[in-house]
């Protein structure tokens, strides 16, 4: 025991990123698939697994994600942990209702401490939600990752309100921890809708990058999937050391910063006080 | 986001499959997995769209599985699934005399440690981008 404290920690290479909170649609995917997105401009290497197997929202998508519900078993989780792969990002997205599941079989495999010994950290997403299901799990799995984990904050305005989690003592501790916030750019339910009776009428899952040139979407649907692609290539862009990743020489592609970006956080947060 | 294509699912009368000429007898047994991998009946749904451009609807799925895989459901003359009754009968060639199976050795045989890759398309896609290059 006393030679592992003495053991000395490797530097930080490779980043584990998930959602352990118990949230159902409010936008955990939506999240996981904009990180794949600016992972892929960026040209980081990543490995991915669609860990929810009833939406499967990643794996349709995009076909290079792997599906694998490592929540399904104890085995399952540590099939998952055993084959990590050596990527400098590894994004998982677990089902909603897993915190219990997860932290458990973390505590299980002691796997803190064999990520830290292998150099790898966790960040987790906690979405900034009022309901109170939300908040338990997010209060749940910060106070059992503590400072072994680092966070981000997603609000989503269309899907959630955060002002309650504002108040509470999670939030000043992850301000504490100076924890960037990550805020989805809010999108009609019009180009919802439209992108996906494209998918149906093509039979096939279009992802993001796709959808944004596709001829077949009407020119203010492209426009507004491509502010919400830009939002989230230069947010992540943003706080990507060392939250996504640990070194910043992996970004082989940086974010070109028109007009429109630059007023990000005002024009996504759909709370003008004129209206 | 699941797909709700059954909403708009644009079948017409004409189009219906003749009786017991259902597209997924095709994908029964593909079905069966699909369940035993404890997937939804949406999701198998939304998968046969997506995978074999069936379009149909959840229950259609799950009525049909049902009907499919329950022996007592009566089927037209003819149409039942071959059993050892209905099989016509092979001739039984003698068996060679004396004939001893080789011992295996079951440590002779190599198996992977755990053939399950969570990440193997990944790793895939990455072999083939440092090949290429």
């Amino acid at each position: 025991m006393s030679k592992d404290s003495k053991t000395e920690r490797p530097p930080v290479t490779r980043r584990f990123i998930a959602c352990t909170q118990s949230t159902g649609r409010v936008g955990k995917s939506t999240v996981a698939e904009g990180l794949i997105t600016w992972l892929r401009f960026a040209g980081i290497p990543f490995a991915a697994v669609d860990s929810d197997r009833q939406h499967r929202t990643l794996a349709n998508r995009y076909p290079t994600v792997d599906t694998f519900d490592a929540t399904k078993s104890i085995n399952d989780f540590h099939t998952m942990i055993r084959a990590l792969p050596d990527f400098p990002v590894t994004i998982v997205d677990f089902p909603a209702q897993s915190t219990d599941f997860l932290l458990g079989a973390v505590q299980h495999f002691r796997l803190l401490d064999s990520f830290e010994l292998s150099g790898v950290r966790p960040t987790l997403l906690i979405f900034a939600a009022d309901d109170s299901t939300a908040a338990e799990s997010a209060s749940a799995s910060a106070r059992f990752f503590l400072d072994k984990a680092d966070y981000l904050l997603i609000e989503n305005p269309a899907k959630f309100q955060s002002d309650e989690f504002k108040k509470t003592a999670l939030f000043k501790w992850l301000s504490d921890r100076k924890t960037p916030t990550i805020r989805l750019p809010a999108v009609t339910e019009v180009t919802i809708n439209e992108w996906k009776a494209l998918e149906r009428r093509t039979k096939k899952y279009i992802p993001l990058e796709e959808a944004i040139t596709h001829p077949e979407l009407f020119y203010t649907v492209r426009d507004e999937l491509t502010y919400f692609r830009d939002a989230f290539l230069a947010q992540f862009e943003d706080c990507a050391v060392p939250r996504i990743i640990s070194d910043a020489a992996l970004i082989k592609n940086k974010v070109v910063r028109g007009e429109a970006l630059k007023t990000v956080p005002a024009a996504a947060t759909l709370e003008d006080p004129w209206l | 986001m699941m797909l709700k294509h059954y909403e708009d699912c644009d079948l017409v009368m004409g189009e219906k499959p003749k009786a017991y000429r259902s597209p997924l007898w095709k994908h029964l047994e593909e079905i069966r997995r699909w369940r035993r991998d404890q997937e939804t009946w949406e999701a198998i749904a939304d998968r046969l769209w997506v995978e074999y451009g069936i379009k149909i609807s959840f229950q259609s799925v799950q009525s049909f599985f049902k009907r499919a895989i329950d022996p007592e459901h009566k089927r037209p003359l003819g149409f039942e699934p071959e059993t050892a009754k209905s099989a016509p009968a092979q001739r039984l060639e003698p068996a060679e005399p004396f004939a001893v199976e080789e011992p295996v050795d079951p440590f002779s045989v190599e198996t992977p440690s755990n053939p399950i890759d969570p990440f193997a398309k990944s790793r895939r896609k990455y072999q083939q981008e440092n090949s290429n290059e």
